[in-house]
Parts: structure tokens; C-alpha cells; sequence
């Protein structure tokens, strides 16, 4: 795979260099200080792969270049900032996201990523799989079958649980991690120790919480990379 | 909501080198490269941001704690790193309430410099 470097850093260009050169199957096609180049370079250079593209450049930003280019190859960021993982996920060409220092463990991890993405033909990328399953529960001795398309979020409340649909309320003697077992992780998503949310749902997503219907669930610090990068996969 | 924390972390922490060593596994050369790179970086955007403080130049002031966040990351200062990153949160509003403890900082890794370059 063909890859280029963009980054207004020495440092970084230099760290991004040692781990590309370490890994057999990426080749550097060449190193920039800024995306106008970069503008320059795709113009005449078809085939790319890969972009490891730093936010923050002077004058031209990461993601002024990501909303001028069109056709963008895979694009791996690369950020002296944690927070601004949301914003970058609204572009589809971002396969991952790194913070400076980045380590060799979590650059392979994004090159995983890459490869996995390069694998997926095409026609199969934009699919979402339909959900049709549902769960039932125990509920004064009757076992009522809730469709999991209809379940909005999950709140613990102390030895139950509330299971929250579009149309009402169930409560459920269970644990919130017993019941999470039983659903599908690509869609159901802990966010807080107390809550799981639908992904599916999401009406939008703040720092420390997400919309769903009417109501604000609480996400944790801890849940939160959890939940970008699941959000990314739906 | 920021944790005082990082502030007390940040009294005890030193810069180090782990980073860069676990990076090279081994490769005395490309460390070598590496750390005159990191020092060179950091005494141009250093200075720059001294001289964009003096200017009152907030939009510079933010490029190069930016810039130099990088540095304090690649030092292994985990909590010298937070402290930068609320120091520039603020700086976008127009605020420098943490410039004392950022240049605490800067003062902790210039020294560090000096050791690597008398070695």
C-alpha cells in the first residue's frame, strides 16, 4: 500500500516515517508540511492509499483538506488533541484516529483497521445490517418477547433494570451487564455504568452525553472511545 | 470537569525518555535523530511562544502550546500534558490563568534539554 505524510511537525513526520518504514506491506510515496501540497500531489498522483494526516496545520487544517478533496483515499489522523475524535468521524474516508506520541502498538492497530477496510469490497461498505432479534423477559411470571429495534436505551435501577421502548416501559429483575450479554454488541452500547443505549438511536452526541428520543443519557469518560467507535462501525 | 489532580501530578513527574527508547527498540541512531529533533523543535517553538506572549498574540500563543504539547507528550508528562491541554482550552477563550504552571513546564524540560546536551 501506497501511503503519504502530512504534518507541519519534524517530530511527527519523523515518528510517522520510523513506523511506516517498519511495516512491510505500506510504502512512504511521499512526506508534506501542508495540504495545499498535498492538493497538489493527488492531482497528478492516483493509487494512493493511505493519508496520515495531521488536524492542526498552520493556515490549511486537516479537515479544511478533508472538505475540499473529493474521492479521498483512507485517511488515518494523526492530533496533539483527544477531543476532537467526534468531528473527525463525520468524514467516511477516516478509518482511525491517532494522538501524538503515537506508539507502535496503536499504529498497528490503525493499520488493522486500514487492512480491513481495503478487504471490504465495495458494493458490501454501505450495508447495515437489518436487526430482527429480540430478547424476552421475565415479567411477573410471564416471558414477554421484546423486539430489539424498538428498545430506545437500558437504565439500571438498583435490582432491576428498565428497559426503555418506543411504545412503554419494562421493568426486569436482572443485572444491566447480564442483559447486556444477551445483545448485540455492533448496535447496544454501554455508556455509563448505569445505561446502554441503542446506536441506532442516537439523535446526536455531545461530549458527556447522547440524545435519544427526548431524553440525555449520560455517556463516561471511560465508555466514550467505546461508543465513537462503535458509532463508526454502524 | 477539570481535576486539580494533574497539578499535583504534575509537581513530581519528570521528563524521561521512555517513550523514545520503546520507540527505537534498540536503534541508537534513530533515537539519537529523534531527541535532536525533539530539542531542536521545541527551542524554535519555545521561543516563538515566549515572543507570541510578549506580542500578546493569542492566536500564536495557542499555535505553539499546541505545538509544544507534542513535546511534553513525547517526554512522557502525562499530567504536564493535561495541564497544557486545559492551558490551551483557555487560551481559545481568550484566557491564560495556567500560563505560570505551562511555563513551570517548559522551564522542567529546557533543564532536561541541558542534561542530554552535557552528556
Amino acid at each position: 500500500m501506497k501511503c503519504i505524510i502530512v504534518d507541519d511537525e519534524l517530530l511527527a513526520r519523523e515518528v510517522l516515517s520510523h513506523l511506516v518504514l517498519k511495516t512491510p506491506d505500506l510504502m512512504i510515496d511521499g512526506v508534506f508540511t501542508n495540504a495545499i501540497e498535498v492538493m497538489k500531489y493527488l492531482n497528478t498522483n492516483p493509487g494512493l492509499d493511505v493519508i496520515f494526516l495531521d488536524i492542526h496545520m498552520p493556515n490549511f487544517s486537516g479537515f479544511d483538506f478533508l472538505q475540499t478533496i473529493k474521492n479521498p483515499p483512507l485517511v488515518i489522523l494523526v492530533t496533539n488533541d483527544k477531543n476532537l475524535a467526534l468531528e473527525a468521524f463525520n468524514f467516511d474516508c477516516i478509518v482511525d484516529y491517532l494522538v501524538k506520541p503515537i506508539t507502535q502498538s496503536r499504529f498497528e492497530k490503525a493499520m488493522q483497521r486500514v487492512r480491513q477496510k481495503k478487504a471490504v469490497p465495495a458494493s458490501q461498505k454501505s450495508v447495515t445490517p437489518k436487526i430482527a432479534q429480540e430478547i424476552y423477559v421475565n415479567i411477573d411470571k410471564r416471558l414477554i418477547k421484546i423486539d430489539l429495534n424498538s428498545i430506545d436505551y437500558i437504565k439500571a435501577n438498583g435490582d432491576y433494570v428498565i428497559i426503555k421502548t418506543e411504545t412503554q416501559n419494562y421493568v426486569v429483575h436482572t443485572t444491566l451487564s447480564k442483559l447486556q450479554a444477551k445483545l448485540p454488541p455492533e448496535v447496544f452500547v454501554k455508556t455509563h455504568r448505569s445505561f446502554i443505549i441503542n446506536c441506532a438511536k442516537i439523535i446526536d452526541i455531545k461530549d458527556s452525553t447522547v440524545l435519544i428520543g427526548k431524553e440525555i443519557i449520560p455517556v463516561s469518560k471511560n465508555n466514550r472511545i467505546n461508543l465513537i467507535e462503535r458509532i463508526n462501525l454502524i | 470537569m477539570f481535576s486539580i489532580l494533574p497539578f499535583k501530578k504534575m509537581a513530581v513527574e519528570q521528563p524521561n525518555l521512555d517513550y523514545v527508547h520503546r520507540l527505537s527498540d534498540g536503534d541508537s541512531l534513530l533515537e539519537k535523530r529523534l531527541i535532536a529533533v525533539m530539542i531542536s523543535e521545541f527551542e524554535s517553538d519555545y521561543k516563538d511562544y515566549k515572543m507570541a506572549v510578549a506580542d500578546k498574540d493569542y492566536k500564536k500563543i495557542i499555535t505553539f502550546v499546541h505545538r509544544l504539547k507534542h513535546k511534553i507528550g513525547f517526554l512522557g508528562m502525562e499530567y504536564s500534558y493535561q495541564i497544557a491541554h486545559k492551558y490551551e482550552e483557555e487560551l481559545h477563550k481568550n484566557e491564560g490563568r495556567l500560563a505560570p504552571e505551562f511555563e513551570h513546564i517548559m522551564t522542567q524540560i529546557s533543564d532536561f534539554i541541558n542534561t542530554l546536551e552535557e552528556r
